[in-house]
């Protein structure tokens, strides 16, 4: 296990009461270790839940394994880590199924999310999972953002949108993979259509 | 990098699409079936762009318009849009250009322009693609769309076509402006020819006056424009094209409504025979007798189609002449109608239950001849009563030939003056005649 060493927020130790603040760990799916602070924490919903659930203590967090976060690597959860660090303590908006329509992406957020859109993607993904509202928001708003004065053939590239014959194709590629048996009748119904029969039976 | 959109979770897809404005998600939509699908499924309601064009007019140019347009229309079942009605106004001014209405709303309007000026348009270069087939276009400063095509006529055509194969319901309007160019004529009677197929269906054709165009292009347009819808809708025929003396046609315009202006052309045969429902016809030549002939062969039932028609005659109009003879009727109460004008109206009956509203204005006398079908099978035929008729007549005919004389007089300075037009109008139609005689291509300065 390779623990990353510097947690992903620069923490001014002697600033924080050490009986107060506590740390926990992570780990990505490529086994790379996280300590984020537990006000950070309650940012993600989903992270909350689980480390109120484990009731962990100060001793708890340092002698027990990190906790596993097995759909995530570590070049995204950084960036998750890094966000919730610097929103921490900021009201989380309630997620009532209405989207705010203006979002403005601050100038932190707009740094972080320099990044490819590859990348973008997996952060979007891990908001999504982790439950951090806010950072979907922001994140969304940035995809959203990509479409402004687009032409449609500009989206299909941009999103990645296959047109309906590609679609078409690649539906008949993944059934004639998923089941050859399928293929190989289809194959003998043409054959014997070839051939001059009626009836496949 | 792309960012594979329909990849992303529904709940995030739902904040990505709450970020976007309509016209966005209606672009994205139209990429393809499963794009709708997906913003469907993550609780996005699908709109077209036929509900929102009108919102983005500016925000769009032209020719996203064009393409969100065909694009909608083409993800309609069978890829033809049967909800929408779309009006084409094909215009011949200084160049030609096709404006596009939708549900008689404006979409946008594109100007169909030869090649080899394309380095005369400043603006942005854009391009169209439509059937494998790139077209460029530049969007010039004024906002104005140009495409550009080798040969104009084909590339008019080409967009009409692929216009009209996305939508069931297109009506197509043709103008043709006094600055049009002589080089657009040829594109002006391929757009005529076009309108004789069977898919096409012209409703209006205007024709300004001054045109500069030879006479032989407007019996061109005359011969062969067609109206296919004729019978079932409004179909407008306008004219103000000048023609000379000389000018004869022997066909017949195939439209519903027929206006034309100094149509001198147009003979009694012709008024007989055609089908038109309504006709409106300045300067012509028509005399008394011939309006008379006109009334007769209608109360005999061989003008059934006709409801409405103003003639302005060369004469002044005689009533006591044109209508002697014919039945008068008083129409039913019960019947819906402006009633405004019948003091200065006869009801003459028609065959089965046609009535015509013919006005016949005592106090003073026109050279117009305007009647009014009704139907009306209730319609009370009036005894003649031949004494006071007769009594009558003569008191009104010594009042008519008091205002006749008193019109008369008036007139004679008119007719000086009248006279002194159609002197300059000869020469107009001399120069006329001479251009049309040695068939000169319109001088375009």
């Amino acid at each position: 296990m390779s623990v990353e060493n510097a947690p992903v927020v620069d923490v001014d130790e002697a600033a924080i009461p050490v009986e107060k603040k506590m740390y926990y760990r992570f780990e990505s799916n490529d086994k790379k270790e996280f300590r984020v602070s537990e006000l950070a924490i309650q940012q993600s919903e989903t992270l909350n839940r689980l480390v109120e659930a484990m009731g962990y203590t100060s001793e708890d967090v340092e002698n027990k394994p990190a906790i596993a976060i097995e759909n995530i690597d570590g070049k995204t959860l950084k960036l998750v880590f890094q966000w919730c660090e610097h929103h921490k303590g900021e009201a989380i908006p309630v997620d009532d199924g209405s989207v705010p329509k203006i979002v403005e992406i601050p100038e932190f957020d707009a740094k972080l999310m320099d990044i490819d859109n590859g990348l973008l993607f997996k952060l979007i993904w891990a908001a999504d999972y982790l439950n951090i509202v806010q950072l979907l928001n922001v994140s969304c708003k940035k995809v959203a953002n990509m479409a402004q004065g687009k032409t449609p053939a500009q989206l299909r590239r941009v999103y990645l949108l296959p047109s309906d014959e590609e679609d078409e194709a690649a539906k008949r590629a993944a059934q004639e993979a998923q089941d050859p048996r399928a293929r190989e009748v289809e194959e003998e119904f043409e054959e014997r259509k070839r051939q001059g029969g009626n009836s496949f039976f | 990098m792309p960012l594979p959109l329909l990849r992303i979770p529904y709940v995030a897809l739902r904040y990505v699409a709450n970020h976007m404005s309509e016209v966005e998600l209606v672009k994205i939509s139209l990429c393809s079936r499963k794009a709708d699908r997906t913003l469907k499924r993550c609780g996005i309601k699908r709109q077209s762009y036929f509900d929102i064009f009108c919102i983005y007019k500016s925000s769009l140019d032209d020719l996203e318009h064009l393409k969100l347009m065909l694009l909608e229309a083409g993800r309609a079942e069978g890829g033809v849009c049967t909800f929408h009605r779309l009006e084409l106004c094909v215009k011949f001014v200084k160049s030609v250009s096709i404006d596009v209405f939708c549900d008689d709303r404006f979409v946008c309007s594109f100007h169909v322009s030869c090649f080899n000026k394309l380095n005369q348009f400043a603006g942005t270069q854009k391009s169209l693609m439509l059937k494998d087939t790139y077209i460029p276009a530049v969007l010039a400063r004024d906002r104005c769309m140009y495409t550009f095509w080798n040969n104009r006529a084909d590339g008019l055509m080409f967009l009409l076509k692929c216009l009209i194969e996305r939508f069931r319901y297109v009506t197509h309007t043709l103008y043709v402006r006094r600055e049009v160019m002589s080089d657009a004529l040829g594109s002006l009677r391929k757009f005529v020819d076009y309108s004789s197929l069977p898919e096409v269906s012209l409703t209006s054709v205007y024709i300004e006056s001054s045109v500069q165009m030879p006479t032989k292009d407007f019996r061109y347009i005359l011969e062969n424009v067609k109206f296919r819808d004729q019978l079932v809708s409004r179909c407008e025929f306008y004219s103000f094209f000048k023609t000379k003396k000389k000018f004869n046609f022997h066909s017949l315009i195939s439209c519903s409504k027929l206006s034309i202006h100094l149509c001198h052309w147009i003979t009694l045969r012709y008024l007989l025979e055609c089908k038109h429902k309504e006709i409106k016809l300045t300067g012509s030549k028509f005399t008394n007798e011939e309006i008379r002939t006109y009334i007769n062969e209608w109360v005999a039932g061989k003008i059934p189609d006709v409801q409405q028609v103003h003639v302005e005659m060369a004469d002044f109009f005689e009533s006591k002449f044109v209508l002697s003879g014919l039945q008068r009727c008083r129409m039913s109460e019960c019947l819906q109608r402006d009633k405004s004008s019948d003091l200065f109206s006869v009801f003459i009956k028609g065959a089965g239950d046609k009535v015509a509203m013919i006005e016949n204005c005592r106090t003073y006398i026109r050279k117009v001849f305007s009647i009014k079908v009704y139907s009306d099978p209730n319609a009370v035929i009036e005894e003649e009563d031949e004494e006071s008729d007769v009594s009558e007549d003569t008191d009104e005919e010594e009042d008519e030939d008091e205002d006749m004389e008193e019109v008369e007089e008036e007139d004679a300075g008119d007719h000086e003056n009248e006279e002194e037009e159609e002197s300059d109008w000869d020469e107009n139609m001399e120069e006329d005649g001479e251009e049309d005689d040695n068939d000169q291509e319109i001088d375009e300065a």
